[in-house]
């Protein structure tokens, strides 16, 4: 009945929960509410703790039934919920915060207790941990799919509870609910239409939807139920007909295109009603929480579903049609991405310049290891080469006060002005320039060197480089540890068309455009250069690089050129960034920025620039969200890392496969053989 | 055998202290169906490196034409006019069979970085004659159909093909192929014969193939040279090779057993 390994397994995640518990991590989380007034994020880790060890004990006996896969997992996790009960009647016996003394401030036994007295508090824990168990056991004997429904909506329910405070302006019910309608409409209407063509079901939705805008608003401005919405109650009709018939027209390119596409399309669209129930319910209250449960619970059962059909219906219709959907589809991802930052807010806004720099230095990064299997762990020293061109160009400085300190200029009365200094604009491609010179240098001495060698180089390349900006020799040039300060934001001025058109994109909102202006070229040159000669040479390379040199492929330069792309892709993002914070230091750019950005790429997946994005907004985004869990990150990512390879080692989004056949027939007909 | 296409003179390779070529010279007339046989170890694949340009021959010149090429790349050396196969099939993996020939055509492409990144007219125009020549190429292997699959993915017989149509691609005019069939049933193999027989024919190639199938060699062979411990030991028509009784001896072993183990001793420590 009993598995020796439940209480092996159960011992193991016994272990890992009290060494957690005994750094403070339930304290700390106990600030954050994730359903208002009930529940905490240290109750949300304290569930995933027991679950996951009712989950893994009670998977080892899943061949002896269901009830042998109840009792190891009640005992799994009740060997958990004992191992923390133990850790509280330690707690209070004796002085624990002389060693571990962040328990002095977070200390266990209020938090695991539920506020009840020590004893109560551990016989609830206790039954709290066999029901757990028990959830697990039963989890496990219920088809996978649906555990992965259930388990997936809560995954997300709780992520919209722990952003409440930030999410919950962004959108208001009717605002969802009209768009999903609309989005809704045209997909209906195109999936029974899909014997028509492409361009046809796309002026449908698209008109569909503009008529749906115009009765929307004449609605809502005339009922005046519109209001606190963003959508219903814009200035003028005519901006809600133009912005509902995109949503129509979207609906009907949805219908039939790609997983990721029509993935993420589901997603926006859940987030968006969940968003709308919180904003209507104004806190996550248990009736919030139900319904969006029950959001993402009918979403996540629909996706594969719907997903399927439409990439079916995408794969049959023939290229020059699938071109017209997918060109549609990325326009509007565009044009979202444009106005997001509207609703968003500024922390999210912010959040998200930082993950877009993280997303340019992604794709760098991923044309050496992802593209052509170059390992570099140094990539930091380019973003930071970027950031200091930048700097150094547009400050006064030794190089641009014509070799004299700006500090002695002041001093020694000289009359010379610093006439060398640049603005943002034309300091950027320098500063491209020069990281991609810094890819070839470094290139060039380490092209013999594979895997682990060429790893540990590039380790100290990135290592070097921080060390010459902080050392004193350079620091008439580099600052020192000071680093460099006042480095001038970048600006847009066009007052030349409108007096009013100054801008400074100092601001998160602002700064944003610059960056996904740079993601957009920096995807672009990516993709082009991946799916032509080049990177088809850099993908042979990666694979077999003997072969791919007796292929006639001369590895010297296609390396070089990888190493030199990948670094001038960093360096863009070194100097947004550089100007963005207008101060620079040695210390922004260590070895865990590197680090960072393979891990986005790895879990994202390798040589795929969605996988990119997404493991960005993961790795980058989500500690940016969960600022508590800061000390802790680093041992997240490695859970994550160890996951995502153990689940799906190829990355989340796998790069894919080129069908390149169809391209053939959609060309210049046969004109014999070669 | 006039104007030959290859010819190698005293070429010799060694690993450290260990001779794996010993000063071999053979020359392939141009236009034929050359091979190369030879109990394992003797030295043929190390040959066919010293060729490529994988290893670099010790001592010795292997001129292609009037070429020299030791001394040279892989890549020059595929960029002057040599393709291979290997022994344990090289493909490229996570890549297509289509994307497979398309590297292939690598040295005859022309497009650099910047017209691929602006999509300039000419490097448009291009890719999609190198994609309607690799599909051509896809088909002549016998490969029609095959060409978004992961090389991984095809079976066996088929990836021998697409290595053949990947070096095909690079327009060689000297074609290496290293144990075409290993591991292939005797139906495999008949097909494979012709083929070889096809591709001379109707390619313009000049074919150099190391094999272990006597059939395959004695049949399709105009020319037949054979290794044992690094030496050239023979070389000639398969009949005459046949009855060479240095090549029956390496084969089949000498009746004067210890005489030839001495001299394989000796052989080793020098």
């Amino acid at each position: 009945m009993i598995a020796s390994s439940t209480f092996r397994q159960g011992s193991y995640a016994a272990a890992v929960a009290i060494l957690l518990a005994l750094t403070g991590v339930f304290g700390k989380l106990d600030e954050r509410q994730v359903v208002t007034g009930a529940i905490t994020l240290s109750m949300v880790l304290l569930a995933i703790m027991l679950c996951g060890a009712g989950l893994m004990t009670a998977s080892r006996v899943k061949e002896r039934g269901i009830v042998a896969m109840l009792f190891n997992g009640i005992l799994g996790s009740l060997i958990v919920g004992a191992g923390l009960a133990l850790v509280m009647l330690v707690e209070n016996a004796i002085d624990l915060t002389f060693v571990f003394a962040e328990l002095k401030t977070d200390p266990i036994t209020p938090v695991l207790t539920f506020g009840q007295t020590l004893s109560s508090g551990i016989i609830l824990l206790l039954v709290l941990s066999a029901l757990a168990g028990a959830i697990s056991g039963a989890l496990l004997s219920i088809p996978s799919e649906a555990r992965q429904i259930i388990l997936l909506s809560l995954a997300l329910t709780a992520s919209v509870g722990l952003l409440e405070a930030q999410i919950k302006s962004i959108n208001t019910l009717p605002d969802a609910l009209a768009v999903v309608g609309v989005l809704g409409t045209g997909y209906l209407v195109a999936i029974n239409q899909m014997q028509r063509s492409s361009l046809v079901r796309l002026g449908l939705g698209l008109g569909i939807g503009a008529i749906v805008g115009i009765v929307l608003g004449l609605i809502a401005n005339g009922g005046g139920f519109g209001t606190g919405s963003r959508l219903l109650s814009a200035p003028g009709i005519l901006s809600q007909v133009i912005v509902f018939a995109l949503i129509g027209g979207m609906g009907s390119a949805v219908a039939a295109t790609q997983r990721n596409i029509h993935n993420g399309t589901l997603f926006v669209v859940g987030f968006l009603l969940s968003i709308g129930v919180l904003n209507w319910q104004n806190s996550m209250n248990w009736i919030a929480t139900l319904l969006i449960l029950i959001v993402f619970a009918t979403l996540f059962w629909l996706m594969p579903r719907l997903t399927a059909e439409a990439s079916s219906r995408f794969e049959t219709q023939p290229r020059p049609e699938r071109q017209v959907n997918q060109r549609f589809s990325l326009l509007i991802v565009l044009l979202v991405m444009l106005v997001a930052p509207l609703f968003l807010g500024q922390y999210i806004t912010s959040i998200f310049d930082l993950v877009g720099l993280y997303i340019i230095m992604g794709i760098g990064l991923n044309i050496a290891v992802g593209y052509t299997g170059l390992l570099v762990l140094g990539f930091v020293a380019f973003f930071a080469l970027g950031a200091y061109t930048v700097g150094t160009l547009t400050t006064p400085s030794l190089l641009t006060c014509g070799g004299i300190l700006p500090a002695d200029i002041a001093r020694a009365d000289i009359p010379t002005i610093c006439t060398g200094v640049m603005t943002f604009w034309q300091a950027w491609p320098i500063a491209v320039i020069v990281s991609m010179l810094a890819g070839v240098v470094l290139g060039i001495p380490v092209l013999r060197l594979r895997g682990d060698y060429l790893a540990i180089v590039t380790l100290g390349f990135g290592e070097i480089i921080r060390l010459i900006t902080l050392s004193g020799d350079f620091k008439p040039i580099f600052g020192g540890a000071q680093g460099i300060g006042n480095i001038p934001v970048p600006v847009v001025d066009l007052t030349f068309l409108n007096p009013a058109w100054r801008f400074e994109l100092g601001s998160a909102f602002n700064i944003y455009y610059l960056i996904l202006f740079g993601i957009v070229i920096t995807a672009f040159v990516a993709y082009r250069l991946g799916s032509t000669r080049l990177g088809r040479a850099w993908r042979a390379i990666r694979a077999d690089e003997d072969v791919a040199r007796a292929m006639g492929i001369n590895l010297t330069r296609a390396k070089l050129l990888s190493f030199a792309v990948g670094a001038g892709f960093a360096g863009l993002g070194g100097a947004i960034f550089g100007s963005w914070l207008q101060g620079i230091f040695p210390n922004s750019f260590t070895v865990l920025v590197s680090i960072n950005v393979l891990a986005l790429i790895i879990i994202g997946g390798l040589g795929s620039i969605p996988g990119v994005m997404l493991g960005a907004v993961i790795l980058v985004g989500l500690p940016e969200i969960l600022r508590e869990l800061q000390d802790y990150r680093l041992l997240a990512f490695g859970v994550l890392l160890v996951v995502v390879m153990l689940a799906r080692p190829e990355g989340l989004i796998p790069p894919p496969v080129r069908r390149l056949s169809e391209q053939v027939d959609s060309a210049t007909p046969q004109q014999g053989k070669a | 055998m006039s104007d030959p296409i290859l010819s190698a003179q005293r070429v010799i390779k060694r690993f450290g202290g260990l001779t794996a070529v010993r000063s071999v010279d053979l020359s392939i007339p141009r236009g034929s169906i050359a091979s190369l046989i030879g109990p394992n170890g003797a030295g043929k694949t190390t040959f066919f490196n010293c060729v490529t340009g994988f290893y670099v021959a010790t001592e010795g010149s292997i001129k292609f034409g009037n070429r020299e090429l030791v001394g040279l790349r892989p890549d020059q050396i595929t960029n002057a006019g040599i393709a291979r196969t290997y022994q344990n099939i090289r493909l490229f993996q996570g890549m297509t069979a289509l994307e497979n020939i398309l590297v292939g055509m690598h040295p005859r492409l022309k497009s650099g970085p910047l017209g691929s990144i602006l999509g300039l007219p000419g490097q448009r125009s291009e890719e999609r004659a190198a994609l309607r020549k690799a599909m051509d190429l896809l088909e002549y292997v016998g490969l029609a159909g095959n060409g978004d699959w992961l090389a991984e993915n095809l079976s066996y017989g088929l990836q021998r093909r697409l290595e053949i149509a990947r070096a095909l691609a690079s327009e060689p005019q000297l074609l290496l192929l290293d144990e075409p069939t290993a591991g292939m049933n005797p139906n495999e193999t008949d097909d494979m014969m012709h083929f070889i027989r096809r591709l001379r024919d109707e390619r313009n190639l000049t074919i150099f193939l190391i094999e272990h199938d006597m059939k395959l060699v004695m049949t399709v062979s105009d020319q037949v040279s054979v290794m044992d411990y690094g030496e050239k030991i023979a070389e000639g028509t398969p009949s005459e090779v046949q009855r060479n009784p240095r090549v029956i001896e390496a084969y089949l072993g000498a009746q004067n057993v210890d005489k030839t183990r001495g001299k394989r001793k000796e052989q080793v420590a020098s």
